[in-house]
């Protein structure tokens, strides 16, 4: 009998490991939510920054010269700009102090480089080059000059996970404007979000601008998020399911800055 | 042993390339999966065992170091499809072999069906927006390297003989 077996056992050895792995793959895959995952992660992170950062410079050093010639031109243009904005900003202050409106809390941007991405098209999450000794801190918020980006999720030594904003399981409140509907926005595959649940008796168009709405501990407001591209009768007959184009490329971002308060 | 040495060698290496260099290998948001071509390849020269232990490690390290969705659908997927790689490089035993190529390009193809349908369709995205904007492209893209590495192996085989 035990001989039976162990004929068995070694005549169908590669299809019996292939069970176990399969097994062993699959408890893994059940223990997706647990905390030591990002914990791996992370450690990970720390490890690779010190070889990944030289390539990422070596690359910035390349793109630099092209990007220089990019920003002269641009740093023209808002010169004129900021001699409109530096007027509108005391015209401001000169009004808000009128009213006795209290000065908008300000927020520090640090600049971070993204050292690894995910394999697939369907990214979810990022690594970035700054951590606890940067004073990064777990829920803080990602974003580029088109907008958000996501918010931290974990935060080690010298690195920091964060969730994007194409992650399934990232809901941000959103403000259509410029009719101010509410709504929670989750993403809806490639760079598209949806929202649902909103009134169809206020009025919304192809091309509306998504902002965060501010309802959030986490989120401050008027941080771009997309555009409206779609507007849609839910089944129900008295809401809408509106579809948008996120205003990032996650394909493209390679630096971003962290907003703290 | 000294061909199994080589093989992990090879596969650290494609690693490397996967998590320092992914970024540039990318084209249109899409990358290749070149751990699992390396096993695909790999499945006409390597002990299966030894070949069905590093799809299991390597898919691991991938969806740790690469960031993936779900930890543990790699390791998952490809110890299934470096097993059904194995068997059909038995029973198609001459390479080169367009049954065989032919063979391995469509596990590769369902390779991606499986990953982007388990990973994707529970957001509600649906399943042809699945193949069309993500297993379709990243196929095309693994398997045009595929198919030159494993010609690229061929002729190093018979250069050597």
């Amino acid at each position: 009998m035990l001989k039976k077996i162990f004929d068995y056992t070694f005549d169908n050895h590669f299809s019996i490991i292939t069970i176990a792995l399969v097994i062993i793959s699959f408890f893994i895959l059940l223990q997706n939510n647990h905390s030591a995952v990002n914990n791996i992660r992370l450690f990970w992170g720390d490890a690779i920054i010190s070889i990944k950062q030289p390539i990422i410079s070596y690359k910035n050093l390349i793109s630099a010269s092209k990007e220089n010639q990019i920003l002269r031109k641009k740093l023209v243009k808002l010169n004129i700009k900021t001699t409109n904005y530096v007027n509108l900003v005391e015209e401001n202050n000169r009004l808000r102090e009128i009213l006795n409106f209290k000065k908008r809390s300000d927020y520090e941007l640090i600049p971070a480089t993204i050292l690894s991405k995910g394999l697939n098209k369907n990214v979810n999450t990022i690594l970035i080059d700054k951590g606890e000794i940067n004073n990064v801190k777990k829920n803080d918020i990602i974003v580029v000059p088109d907008g958000i980006v996501g918010k931290v999720i974990a935060v080690n030594i010298k690195t920091s996970l964060v969730q994007l904003v194409t992650d399934m399981n990232f809901y941000i409140s959103a403000k259509i404007l410029p009719s101010d509907a509410k709504g929670i926005l989750c993403w809806w595959g490639g760079n598209e979000f949806i929202i649902k649940d909103i009134p169809n008796s206020i009025s919304i168009k192809n091309g509306d601008l998504v902002v965060t709405s501010g309802f959030s501990d986490i989120y401050p407001p008027m941080i771009a998020i997309g555009v409206i591209k779609e507007v849609k009768n839910s089944p129900n007959g008295f809401t809408y399911i509106l579809k948008g184009k996120l205003n990032v490329d996650f394909y493209k971002i390679s630096e971003v800055l962290i907003l703290k308060k | 042993m000294k061909k199994n040495i080589l093989t992990l060698l090879i596969f650290v290496g494609v690693l490397l390339i996967q998590i320092f260099f992914n970024e540039y290998i990318e084209i249109l948001g899409v990358k290749p999966d070149l751990i699992l071509i390396a096993l695909l390849i790999s499945a006409l020269y390597v002990s299966p065992v030894f070949l069905i232990f590093l799809g299991f490690v390597f898919g691991l390290m991938q969806d740790w170091l690469m960031l993936t969705p779900l930890i543990g659908l790699s390791p998952l997927l490809k110890t299934i499809f470096v097993f059904t790689a194995v068997k059909s490089v038995q029973k198609f035993k001459v390479f080169p072999n367009i049954v065989l190529l032919s063979v391995e390009l469509l596990l590769l193809f369902l390779y991606f069906v499986f990953y982007n349908s388990i990973s994707l369709l529970r957001i509600g995205l649906s399943f042809s927006n699945v193949i069309l904007n993500y297993s379709i492209p990243e196929f095309l893209y693994s398997g045009i390297l595929f198919i030159a590495f494993y010609y690229l192996v061929f002729y190093y085989k018979k250069n050597r003989e």
